[in-house]
């Protein structure tokens, strides 16, 4: 990658963290709660798989794993994992349309925050809010997808 | 026959990858390696936080001073950090401390309200004054709210009562009731778990104050009130104890030291 992707990419990676800390709330009993931060990573990946490989994806997932409350090594093999299942099912990915794309990450996105949630604050772990994470996370994908679609083409090719 | 389709890179990096992440995990949740880490995170979290605050009010008070509300925001301002403290005083009065051990308050550098309402870690950081403290406890204008866990180089943090890792010696005087109260990790809450007959429907508005074991706590501080009881196995009794004190109300925490 040159320096330019590596800085486009990383900064994005950043603005999402930020996105992720300022957009969560709490209404009642449920806590509303995004990850921005693994679907910009995961378009990333989805996009440009020739270029986030292995290593971006540890740094990538350090990163977040440093910058958010978890435990170090949290993110990095989650990241991996799905790096993993998106590489394998690149060209796949490319047949789906923009629903199922939706469904599959925010699936994934939903997957990841159960895990976080059991292992990091069990007490905290709940059904509905995971359920409500999963719907949001679809529905978010989409302005994630074609925000950063609009990105890549303006500066990452620049 | 269809063709595989084709991968960018091979798996076996992914898994080695993936191995060397939970391998990390596996020790940072068990022995806490990358503790240094983290203090680092918090310190120049910290530092970065308390530097735009100080960048922000700057800011703030060069717009007032070119501004004709300038006289009456300072004095509201003044008249609140007096409430406050006069707050504090009383509150001081009720478990009869000494008014001395009355600091300037500490403002609040971070407070992490997705930790608060999402999950079981509840600290707050606060920045330090000319007062040293190794240990000790954080009031508000509500009430009690936490005691000092650690010293960093430009900040105290604080673990809330309702931090899951904390725990604070009560007792309840009318039912004889001592116990170990644990945060519950939700917000305001506190479980007192006792192994004696209790009659459930007259201890729910109860309250309870610090016992003043463990060295930490003023005897006879309000702690809180309970608000139910469940019966866990025989004769254990868990008291959920809502906490009087809310930690969201001020911007400035007191530190004491415990007398």
């Amino acid at each position: 990658m040159r320096t330019r992707e590596i800085i486009l990419v990383y900064s994005s990676i950043l603005f999402a963290i930020i996105l992720d800390s300022l957009l969560s709330f709490k209404v009642g009993v449920i806590f509303f709660d995004t990850n921005f931060s693994y679907l910009v990573f995961s378009y990333w990946v989805f996009a440009v798989p020739e270029k986030i490989r292995v290593n971006q994806s540890i740094l990538i997932g350090f990163l977040v794993d440093f910058l958010s409350n978890s435990a170090i090594g949290f993110h990095i093999s989650l990241y991996c994992l799905f790096s993993l299942v998106i590489h394998a099912y690149a060209y796949t990915f490319r047949l789906f349309s923009y629903l199922q794309l939706a469904i599959f990450f925010g699936t994934s996105t939903a997957f990841i925050s159960a895990l976080f949630y059991l292992f990091h604050h069990p007490l905290h772990y709940s059904y509905l809010d995971i359920f409500i994470y999963w719907i949001t996370s679809m529905i978010l994908w989409f302005p994630v997808y074609f925000g950063m679609r609009r990105f890549r083409q303006k500066f990452f090719y620049a | 026959m269809a063709n595989e389709t084709p991968r960018f890179t091979s798996r076996l990096p992914y898994v080695i990858a993936c191995l060397f992440g939970l391998t990390l995990f596996f020790l940072d949740i068990t022995y806490q390696t990358f503790d240094p880490l983290d203090r680092i995170k918090i310190n120049s979290q910290n530092f970065i936080k308390s530097g735009l605050s100080n960048l922000k009010n700057s800011f703030v008070s060069l717009e007032i001073n070119f501004s004709d509300k300038k006289i009456l925001l300072n004095e509201n301002k003044n008249l609140k950090e007096q409430l406050s403290i006069l707050s504090v005083i009383a509150q001081q009065n009720i478990f009869n401390s000494k008014l001395e051990d009355v600091s300037a308050p500490h403002r609040i550098i971070v407070f992490d309200t997705d930790q608060y309402f999402c999950c079981s870690n509840h600290r707050m950081f606060v920045e330090k004054n000319e007062k040293n403290y190794q240990k000790g406890f954080a009031m508000n204008s509500s009430g009690l709210i936490g005691q000092i866990i650690k010293d960093h180089p430009n900040s105290y943090e604080l673990i809330l009562l309702s931090d899951v890792d904390h725990k604070i010696p009560i007792y309840n005087k009318d039912f004889e009731v001592y116990c170990n109260a644990e945060g519950s990790g939700f917000e305001r809450l506190i479980i007192c778990k006792v192994f004696m007959d209790l009659d459930r429907e007259s201890i729910i508005g109860q309250e309870f104050y610090t016992s003043g074991f463990g060295g930490v706590f003023n005897k006879d501080t309000p702690v809180g009130k309970a608000i139910s009881v469940t019966q866990a196995e025989g004769n254990e009794y868990e008291i959920f104890i809502e906490i009087i004190a809310n930690p969201l109300s001020d911007e400035r925490v007191f530190l004491f030291k415990p007398t």
